[in-house]
């Protein structure tokens, strides 16, 4: 009878083992997929971001003569870009990356003083983009000492006849500072002194910032596009600038052939198309993509 | 007493005997057979883990897209005066258990992770100066070696040559103008190497989130 007791008392500790392991005991691992297709589109968006950056680098970092030397380099900087992307990735994990540069589905245009000059072109005055345009960059690179007391009017006009000018004047006797008058319409919309650096300024009037000071300005994007440009008394400034575009403007100036005459026109990549893969345990993904670099229409 | 409750008494001895053996083997086979989670060492269990991995990945994502001060400002903010982040202990720690600067992640792993006594280490790790070169590691923030239950979350951003370094007082020159030689003080020394050498591109780093 003692032996039957017992018998049964330590089936019963056994089985209680076994149901009490079976409530405790961890699930094996699963692959987290959820977690991994979040991984994969925030890599998308990461690739899809520095697209755009790096083919902005790639489009001003020089002049080219044609698009096929652009796109050789632009393809190039994508694939070292590909490259240690996928080294980062596979260091971390066992996900595989790749990011194909599939080439531009538009270029746009670039008209660029590339050395230093006064912003003149076969006259005082001239429209470097002479009809509506998409603008993609505006940037002017002024050097403070040439600037004039008397001032220089860049004047941007959009399809309705609505315009934004900006006014450059020396500040004070000795240059130390621009001042920017903004007007819109021909009313008074706000005024902006910029400090140099280095003896230079650089703006952005697209958006109105400067990127060597913490100068602001309202910028020509306030006003729909697209846009004509015109340079009034450019003989009163000398510096550089670079203005991108969608269409070809009729301005006169030359393609940048070797070497570049100054100012010259340069293809830009406007928009691209891009592959990207990930691939790891719980997610394999493949998404082709249109990249508008400068943001504006993409194809 | 007869000969027939010698007998007897034996026998009760001799079962009492086997049961208490099938007994203890009973208990000692429950005990080998037991299981023992984690938290039952006083570690972190599944859904705090989870949980845990969520807030990081979380953190570095909205990191990575906070505009002007992103995972690239984080990676830039370095002192080439002090040769270490901006207010760090050293470069082998990074800032240990110091308190990062409110500027860096937006106090984020102080509100997620110190204020609830967990503990981690946030690891930038670099590609090498060229393709053979391998990769290369540096703590922003070391506190220790991870647990065995310790949780990842890791993000990968870019640097590019004309990007400056972020820390106070550090100027305007660009990435591609500094050292990785520790020594040369003229030049400037800056850790993580351009990775690639006559693109725009500078570096593409991984920040490494860990804790337990």
């Amino acid at each position: 009878m003692l032996l039957i007791g017992s018998i049964t008392f330590a089936l019963m500790i056994m089985g209680l083992v076994v149901v009490f392991n079976g409530l405790i005991a961890p699930s094996p691992d699963v692959t987290d997929t959820s977690n991994d297709v979040d991984e994969a589109a925030e890599y998308n968006g990461e690739v899809r971001r520095n697209a755009r950056t790096l083919l902005i680098h790639t489009n001003h970092q020089e002049v080219y003569a044609s698009k096929s030397d652009l796109n050789d380099t632009a393809e190039r900087h994508f694939g070292n870009y590909s490259r240690l992307l996928a080294e980062s990735y596979a260091a971390s994990g066992p996900v595989y990356v790749n990011a194909t540069y599939d080439g531009p589905v538009a270029y746009g245009h670039r008209t660029v003083q590339h050395e230093e000059n006064d912003f003149t072109h076969g006259s005082n005055d001239w429209s470097p983009v002479d009809s509506p345009n998409e603008i993609g960059w505006f940037v002017v690179n002024l050097n403070l000492s040439d600037v004039s007391n008397d001032p220089f009017r860049i004047v941007v006009e959009n399809d309705t006849g609505e315009t934004m000018g900006y006014e450059f004047t020396k500040n004070g006797s000795t240059v130390t500072a621009v001042d920017i008058d903004v007007t819109r319409s021909g009313t008074p919309l706000a005024e902006a002194t910029c400090q140099p650096f280095s003896g230079r300024t650089l703006l952005d009037l697209l958006d109105g910032e400067s990127f060597t000071s913490s100068c602001s300005m309202p910028g020509v994007s306030a006003m729909d596009g697209p846009y004509e440009v015109t340079f009034e008394h450019g003989d009163r400034v000398r510096g550089k600038y670079s203005i991108v575009t969608r269409g070809a403007p009729n301005n006169g100036v030359p393609n940048c052939a070797s070497p570049p005459q100054n100012p010259c026109r340069s293809p830009v990549v406007w928009s691209v198309n891009v592959t990207t893969t990930y691939e790891s345990p719980g997610v394999s993904y493949t998404n082709g993509q249109n990249v508008s670099v400068y943001g504006g229409s993409e194809a | 007493m007869s000969r027939r409750d010698d007998t007897r008494g034996q026998a009760f001895t001799l079962e009492g005997f086997v049961s208490s053996i099938v007994v203890l083997t009973a208990v000692l086979f429950a005990l080998q057979s037991f299981v023992l989670v984690p938290n039952t060492a006083g570690k972190l269990d599944d859904d705090t883990r989870a949980e845990l991995r969520r807030e990081a990945d979380d953190m570095l994502v909205t990191s990575a897209n906070a505009g002007e001060r992103d995972l690239t400002y984080v990676v830039r903010y370095w002192d080439t005066s002090e040769q270490r982040f901006s207010g760090a202990v050293d470069r082998n720690v990074g800032y240990g258990t110091n308190p990062l600067p409110r500027q860096l992640f937006d106090g984020a792993l102080y509100e997620s992770f110190d204020e609830r006594g967990f503990t981690y280490n946030v690891i930038i790790r670099y590609r090498g100066d060229d393709a053979t070169d391998g990769s290369g590691r540096l703590p922003l923030v070391y506190q220790g070696p991870p647990a065995d239950d310790a949780v990842t979350a890791s993000h990968t951003t870019t640097l590019y040559d004309n990007m400056t370094l972020t820390a106070p007082g550090t100027g305007t020159r660009e990435l591609r103008e500094y050292d990785t030689d520790p020594t040369n003080n003229a030049g400037g020394f800056y850790p993580i190497p351009d990775a690639d050498e006559g693109s725009p591109l500078y570096n593409v780093v991984e920040v490494r989130v860990i804790v337990w």
